[in-house]
C-alpha cells in the first residue's frame, strides 16, 4: 500500500505553526463559550495588555532573569567546587554528599519563606532559592561525571605519569562535561522556578510579583502576559545552554548530529 | 620446580625480572587467582611475547609490569630497582584503544606529551611522522569517532609511541583488526622494535603472530593464570610475512599447540 501523499508542513509542523495554531483555537474558543475574563481572558486583551505597559513588564521580567541567572550561576560554580571536593575526599563525601542528597529528598520550595524571614524580601532571598533549589542537580551530576571513568582510561593516564592535576584537568574534567551539561539544564529551570516562589512569597518586583499583584485585582489578562512572559524566559535560558552546550561540546555523541 | 624454565636466558643482569610473582584478586564471589607463581627474566631490547588463552593472566602480569597494579607474592624489577608505580620511559597499548573523544588524533598522540611536560614542538614532529608512518597522515585533525577500528588501534600505538618509550607493554593490540591489516601491523611493529632498540613484551593470542615477532615466547595457561614453557624462537631478523610458509614456522606451531593440548586448553577438540 502506497502512503497517502501528506505534504512534510502537515507531517511535521513547525513550532511556529503548531503554537499560533493553538492561539486562534484559544481566540475562537473565548468568542464561542465566552468565559467571564477574569477566569480564562482571550489572546487580544492578553495582547492588549502587554502592549499597555511594556516597560513595566520588561523591568519586572529583567530583575526575574538577573537573579535566576546569579542564582544558578553560584550553583553551577559552588556546586561543581562541591563535586570535586566529594570526588577527591572521603570525608567530603561521607559528609557533605550524605547531606545534600538527604536535603535533595525534601521539597526545597518549602523553605522560601524562612529565606524571607532571613534575608528579608529584597533580591538575596530570591537568589539564595534559585541557588538552592539548582545546586542539588549541579552535585549530583557533576560528581556522576567526574567519577565516572573507564578503568582503562585511568590506567592509561596512569602509566603516562601525569599529576593528579594534570590527569583531573586533560582527562578527568572533559570528561565530566557532558554530565556537567545535562546538570546545568536541569537546573536552570530550576532556578526560575526557585526565584519565582521567592517572589510569590514576598517581592517588589519580579514577574512572580506581577502575577500576584495582578492576581489580587482580579486582572487576569495581566496574569497571563507574565506566565507567557515566563515561558519564553525559560525557554531562552534553556536554549542559550544548549547553544554553549554545542560549542563546549561538539565532540560528544549527544552533540554529533547537530555538528556534522 | 619454576627456575629450571629460565634456562634459556643468558647474560647476567636481567633487565625486567619478575620472580615468583602471583595475583589475587578480592572479589565478592571469592578470591581469583589470576596468576600463580609466574617467573622470567628479560633482556634489554629483547622482544617476549605472553600466548594463552584468555583469563590466564596475561593482562594482568602486564600491569603489574606497568606499575599499574600491585603483586600479591613475589617481585618485579626494572633495572634492578623494584617496581613502584608506572616506570619513566614506558609506553603501554591497551585492549581497547582508549581514545580521549574531545580530542583529535594529532592532540589524542601528544597527551603523553602534555602529561610529562616535554618539549612541545619536537614531540609534535615526532607525532606527525609516527602518525605518517602508520598511514594517518590526512586524519590529523580528525576526531577518534570517525575512525575504523583499526584507525583507532594505530592511533593508540602512536600515542604509546610518541615519547620514544624503552619499554612498551602491548595488550593484544592488534585483536580486534582483520588479518591484512594485523600483518601489515606487525611488520610495522617489528621494523620500530629493530630500529629503537626497545624492550617489548607483547600479550596476543594468536600463535602465529607470536611467533612471527618473538624472541621468546612465554606459553601461559588459565585457572589458575600460569606459565607452562618459554620458547625461544630463533629466525633471523629481519622477518618477512614468507616466514610463516617455512617448515620451522610450522614445527614452533605443532609445538606450542602440542603445550596447548597437554595442558587442557583445546578441551573441547578431543571430545
Ligand atoms: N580487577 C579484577 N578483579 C577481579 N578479577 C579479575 C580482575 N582482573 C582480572 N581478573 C581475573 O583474573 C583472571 C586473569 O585475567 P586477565 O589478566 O585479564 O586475563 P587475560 O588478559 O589473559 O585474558 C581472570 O579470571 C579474570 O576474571
Ligand atoms: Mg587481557
Amino acid at each position: 500500500m502506497r502512503k497517502l501523499d501528506v505534504p512534510s508542513w502537515l507531517r511535521e509542523p513547525p513550532s511556529w505553526l503548531v503554537l499560533t495554531s493553538l492561539l486562534v483555537l484559544w481566540q475562537v474558543a473565548t468568542w464561542v463559550f465566552k468565559p467571564a475574563p477574569f477566569l480564562l481572558p482571550d489572546p487580544i486583551s492578553v495582547g492588549r495588555a502587554l502592549i499597555a505597559n511594556p516597560t513595566m513588564y520588561l523591568v519586572n521580567a529583567y530583575y526575574t532573569t538577573a537573579n535566576t541567572l546569579i542564582g544558578f550561576g553560584l550553583s553551577v560554580i559552588i556546586g561543581f567546587g562541591l563535586a570535586l571536593g566529594i570526588v577527591y575526599s572521603r570525608f567530603l563525601e561521607s559528609t557533605v554528599y550524605t547531606t545534600l542528597v538527604a536535603i535533595n529528598s525534601m521539597p526545597k520550595v518549602a523553605l522560601a519563606p524562612l529565606f524571607v524571614v532571613w534575608m528579608g524580601t529584597g533580591n538575596t532571598s530570591k537568589i539564595a532559592m534559585a541557588f538552592l533549589i539548582a545546586i542539588f542537580a549541579i552535585v549530583i551530576d557533576a560528581v556522576l561525571g567526574l567519577r565516572t571513568l573507564d578503568t582503562e582510561i585511568v590506567d592509561l593516564g596512569r602509566s603516562m605519569r601525569g599529576s593528579p592535576l594534570k590527569l583531573l584537568w586533560k582527562i578527568r574534567l572533559p570528561n565530566a562535561l557532558p554530565s556537567l551539561f545535562a546538570g546545568m539544564k536541569v537546573a536552570i529551570g530550576l532556578s526560575l522556578v526557585g526565584v519565582l516562589v521567592g517572589e510569590f512569597v514576598s517581592a517588589q518586583h519580579g514577574l512572580g510579583y506581577v502575577i500576584m499583584a495582578a492576581q489580587g485585582a482580579f486582572d487576569t489578562p495581566r496574569v497571563f502576559v507574565a506566565i507567557l512572559l515566563l515561558s519564553v524566559l525559560g525557554t531562552l535560558l534553556f536554549k542559550s545552554l544548549e547553544f554553549i552546550e554545542r560549542r563546549v561540546i561538539p565532540w560528544h555523541v549527544s552533540q554529533r548530529a547537530v555538528s556534522h | 620446580m619454576t627456575m629450571d624454565r629460565n634456562e634459556v636466558v643468558s647474560g647476567e643482569n636481567p633487565h625486567i625480572r619478575i620472580q615468583g610473582v602471583s595475583k589475587i584478586y578480592a572479589s565478592p564471589r571469592g578470591d581469583v587467582l589470576a596468576l600463580t607463581d609466574a617467573t622470567l627474566d628479560i633482556q634489554k631490547g629483547e622482544f617476549v611475547s605472553l600466548l594463552g588463552p584468555s583469563g590466564c593472566g596475561k593482562s594482568t602480569l602486564l600491569k603489574m609490569v606497568g606499575g599499574l597494579d600491585s603483586v600479591t607474592t613475589g617481585a618485579i624489577s626494572l633495572a634492578g630497582a623494584p617496581i613502584d608505580g608506572p616506570p619513566v620511559g614506558l609506553g603501554m597499548v591497551f585492549q581497547k584503544d582508549v581514545l580521549l573523544d574531545w580530542r583529535t588524533v594529532l592532540q589524542n598522540v601528544m597527551l603523553p606529551v602534555e602529561l610529562q611536560n616535554l618539549d612541545h614542538a619536537e614531540h609534535l614532529d615526532r607525532a606527525t611522522t609516527l602518525l605518517k608512518l602508520f598511514g594517518l597522515g590526512d586524519f590529523l585533525d580528525k576526531h577518534p569517532w570517525e575512525l575504523s577500528g583499526g584507525m583507532r588501534q594505530r592511533v593508540a600505538i602512536c600515542r604509546a609511541l610518541v615519547t620514544d618509550p624503552s619499554l612498551l607493554l602491548m595488550d593484544e593490540p592488534f585483536g580486534a583488526l582483520d588479518a591484512l591489516t594485523r600483518d601489515e601491523l606487525n611488520l610495522e611493529l617489528q621494523d620500530i622494535w629493530m630500529r629503537s632498540g626497545k624492550t617489548i613484551i607483547f600479550v596476543t593470542h594468536s600463535i602465529s603472530e607470536a611467533i612471527m615477532l618473538s624472541d621468546r615466547i612465554c606459553v601461559m595457561a588459565a585457572r589458575p593464570g600460569r606459565f607452562i614453557e618459554i620458547i625461544k624462537i630463533d629466525f633471523p631478523r629481519p622477518r618477512t610475512l614468507a616466514v610463516r610458509e617455512t617448515p620451522e614456522f610450522a614445527d614452533y606451531t605443532r609445538r606450542v599447540r602440542q603445550i596447548f593440548e597437554s595442558n587442557g586448553v583445546f578441551q573441547h577438540e578431543k571430545a
